[in-house]
């Protein structure tokens, strides 16, 4: 088994109590083995047989987690993937997934859309890319967001013939989402994603729609915790956000029009937001060029306003927010401006926590990812700096992480 | 002005030549052969190559081919999505590349987003020309359903691996419609099987697969529509069947005789050759699950392989370089070029491979060749392959550079 020993560089260990005040460590030496990480001491450890990798005074931290991703949603038009089939869908994956780990995102939470076909190619390394976490197909109800078909369209095809059939799933009652809750988790899922809500890139839901009726959500949380899975919840209005918590939805996605009532509600659940601040940005900016219609850029605008208040509002009542983009097609290489867009409103610390701690949390995999310590996934970033005093040293498509490693291999290694 | 780039200091191996020339310049202009002459070219502005007195010649057409068959037990694939089926063949893609192969010609299974993404840069591999899903009849060649499967599961084309690479179709009316379907999928040649195969579980090899009627069906439509037959077939009956019919190209074609060599002669027919991938069978497919009736039927044709190059040669039938490996053993595809040593010479096998794969794909000029407005696809080799072709081997060890297009895709002269 390869052993990779780590010497010379400043720890940041999200977990550290000098970290929540902005400080790393020195003197600190880290060794991987296999795939996973091996020691990690404030003492100098002695190999006889590694590869001796000198950081030169670098940082030394853990890879990033997106908890909110679509690698097969290659068109901002979501409509547009209809003339995409899954060869080409696939085929463009390979280069968002190469492009999230160019940028030092070592896991992504696909919340629809990626199946067990992509994770098994980038776990075994055919496709470069991050460790993916999987939901299949999105399911929502018919006019939902999952539900991007033009109004001319009756039935649905079958779910491969196109990128569009494949990354959305409509079922209506209790038991089509039953079942279809079931068919996804069959097909490897590791959480279920529904719609609760209406959404900016679907044609013809209101945004304050409730999406699902209780009976609906209930049945999907019942099978996913009897499979061990979870629900997560496509949802930006309180009252979505409100039926969520009740239904035992784990996790509310985007959430911007949180108020206090609701936060209250998700605190008491235990419940977490994972916040998606970039995609309003880049698609009030961009997202016209690609073809999205005034309807969605409207609905965007009703948004846009409430993404950094939402944050505040969790903040104020301890719910853990994790770090989640949603980029679209073209406007995906933006993932990493979620950071100083939240440098807004949060600390450092608490931003590179998001994307490390949390998210761990978030897909279930604490002291696994996200962190430094013995037995965790050796995923690893070296970067050209302190992020603490920095975070565009993060951004830049990666051009500041001198290293970058996944489950104990190197995607990228200039420390030579 | 597109870029320039300006070879120099090499052994030319133009394969119409028949021999190494040196005092050549090679002069690039974006995607296309600009100029070569013995001449010094004037480029002012372009990017200078010294090659270092090694062999430059263009790059190889390999003429059969499955991008996306990455299982030897082909039944195997019905376990494989369409995620996973591309994941693979971007691997499988990259590699022909790697290998010199800058050109190749899928007979079944990629499909036109495979091809667009080579395109577009998404996947790293060679020009692709594809067609799309191979069509056969029930129980033929292209059927590799279990005994216990009906209707194709009743499922649609694109659930799995399988089901993508081929279709059934039996009847006048269907082989019409599926040829058009590949056509309207972008096919670039029409492949159908006329006779039993070896990774196929049920048809006998010597079984004819098609009537006369569903095959010429297949050649009008084909024909309408610009486009060309390719015909799997082994028995000496199956290729004077489709010669008679007027399919284009006979693949495989390992026990041609010679009334059936004479039956394809002066129609302008072509053999694509394969002779690797059954001694590569042979070798290894039961390690990856090839099943004992498909390994006798291996036995059956790979006697035929050599003596079928002989036969072809006899009668002036030209034969073209085909590789035709399945999952795991792809990484034999340039040892095609030291079994056929045997029996055809060094620069008749790289010709199979340029020249001839070029008139099967009908871009004579274009591809196989570096003369000017061919498209800039070019290897260098460390070497002379003329007298040894094992340099064209070892998964690209001895080439130095490759370039498609015009874009180099490795270049270790720095």
């Amino acid at each position: 088994m390869t052993v990779t020993h780590f010497k010379n560089f400043e720890i940041l260990d999200p977990d550290a109590e000098e970290f929540r005040a902005g400080e790393l460590r020195g003197g600190h030496e880290l060794v991987v083995e296999g795939d996973r990480i091996r020691e990690v001491s404030a003492k100098p450890i002695k190999l006889a047989d590694a590869d001796v990798v000198d950081c030169g005074g670098r940082t030394l931290m853990p890879g990033l987690i997106d908890s909110h991703v679509h690698v097969t949603l290659s068109e901002v038009m979501i409509r547009n993937l209809e003339n995409v089939p899954l060869t080409l869908m696939t085929a463009r994956a390979a280069e968002l997934m190469r492009g999230m780990l160019d940028r030092g995102f070592t896991s992504v939470r696909d919340t629809g859309g990626a199946d067990w076909g992509l994770k098994e190619a980038t776990d075994k390394w055919l496709l470069a890319g991050p460790r993916l976490f999987i939901a299949g197909r999105a399911i929502g109800p018919t006019g939902g967001h999952s539900d991007s078909r033009r109004r001319t369209d009756f039935g649905m095809r079958c779910h491969c013939c196109n990128a569009m059939s494949f990354s959305m799933g409509v079922a209506d009652g209790v038991s089509e989402v039953r079942r279809a809750v079931r068919e996804e988790m069959r097909q490897g899922c590791d959480q279920v994603k529904i719609m609760m809500s209406g959404g900016v890139a679907s044609p013809y839901d209101p945004l304050d729609s409730l999406q699902f009726s209780v009976g609906e959500v209930e049945a999907a949380v019942e099978e996913a915790r009897a499979f061990d899975r979870y629900v997560c919840a496509h949802a930006y209005t309180p009252q979505a956000i409100t039926r969520a918590a009740h239904a035992g939805v784990r996790t509310i996605e985007h959430g911007n029009l949180i108020d206090d009532a609701s936060a209250k509600l998700m605190a008491e659940k235990k419940m977490f937001l994972v916040a998606n601040l970039v995609t309003y940005y880049e698609m009030k900016k961009r997202a016209g060029e690609y073809g999205m219609n005034s309807d969605m850029l409207a609905k965007n605008d009703l948004v846009i306003e409430g993404a950094l208040k939402s944050l505040e509002i969790c903040k104020r009542h301890g719910i853990p927010v994790a770090y989640g983009t949603d980029l679209l097609g073209q406007l995906q290489v933006a993932q990493s401006e979620e950071f100083s867009l939240r440098a807004q409103v949060l600390s450092p610390a608490e931003i590179i926590r998001s994307a490390t701690t949390v998210g761990a949390q978030v897909v279930r995999m604490e002291n696994k990812l996200g962190c430094l310590k013995a037995g965790a996934f050796a995923d690893i970033l070296i970067v050209d700096g302190n992020p603490l005093k920095d975070l565009k040293l993060l951004q830049g498509q990666g051009q500041h992480l001198s290293a970058i490693m996944k489950a104990g291999r190197f995607h990228k290694n200039r420390l030579h | 002005m597109p870029q320039q780039i300006l070879f120099r200091n090499f052994e030319l191996l133009e394969p119409s030549f028949g021999e190494l020339r040196g005092g050549y310049q090679l002069l690039i202009e974006g995607d296309t052969v600009k100029e070569l002459g013995t001449t010094a070219i004037k480029a002012p502005d372009a990017d200078i190559i010294d090659c270092g007195g090694r062999t430059l010649m263009p790059g190889l057409i390999d003429c059969h081919v499955h991008a996306i068959h990455s299982e030897v037990n082909i039944r195997a694939m019905e376990a494989l999505p369409l995620t996973l089926i591309t994941a693979r063949a971007a691997t499988r893609l990259r590699a022909m590349l790697d290998r010199g192969f800058t050109t190749v010609r899928d007979t079944g299974g990629a499909d036109w987003g495979i091809k667009t993404a080579i395109e577009t840069g998404h996947i790293t591999g060679p020009r692709l020309y594809i067609a799309g899903q191979s069509i056969g009849p029930t129980g033929g060649h292209s059927d590799s359903r279990r005994r216990t499967a009906f209707k194709f599961n009743g499922e649609c084309q694109c659930c799995n691996g399988l089901q993508f690479k081929a279709a059934v179709a039996d009847g006048v009316d269907e082989v019409r419609k599926s040829a058009r379907e590949q056509m309207r999928q972008g096919a670039d040649h029409v492949k159908i099987m006329m006779s039993g195969g070896v990774a196929s579980p049920y048809d006998p090899l010597d079984s004819l697969q098609f009537s006369d009627g569903e095959v010429s069906a297949a050649v009008e439509e084909a024909i309408a529509f610009g486009r060309y037959v390719c015909a799997h077939a082994y028995s000496a009956e199956a290729i004077t069947r489709a010669a008679r019919l007027g399919v284009r190209t006979i693949e495989h074609g390992n026990l041609i005789d010679d009334a059936s060599a004479k039956a394809m002669s002066g129609k302008g027919m072509f053999l694509v050759a394969n002779l690797v991938t059954y001694y590569a069978m042979k070798d290894r497919a039961a390690l990856f699950g090839m099943s004992g009736e498909s390994l006798a039927k291996n036995e059956l044709v790979l006697q035929g392989g050599l003596k079928s190059l002989e036969i072809c040669k006899r009668h002036g039938i030209p034969v073209a370089y085909g590789s035709d490996l399945l999952g795991e053993l792809h990484w034999d595809q340039s040892k095609e070029f030291t079994i056929r040593q045997e029996v055809v010479s060094p620069i008749e096998i790289i010709r199979s491979a340029t020249t001839i794969g070029a008139e099967v794909l009908r871009m004579p000029g274009k591809v196989g060749t570096l003369q000017p407005g061919a498209f800039a696809d070019v290897i260098l080799v460390d070497g002379n392959p003329l007298k040894d072709l094992a340099l064209l081997g070892d998964q690209g060890k001895h080439l130095p550079l490759i370039m498609k297009a015009g874009a180099l895709h490795k270049n270790r002269l720095h």
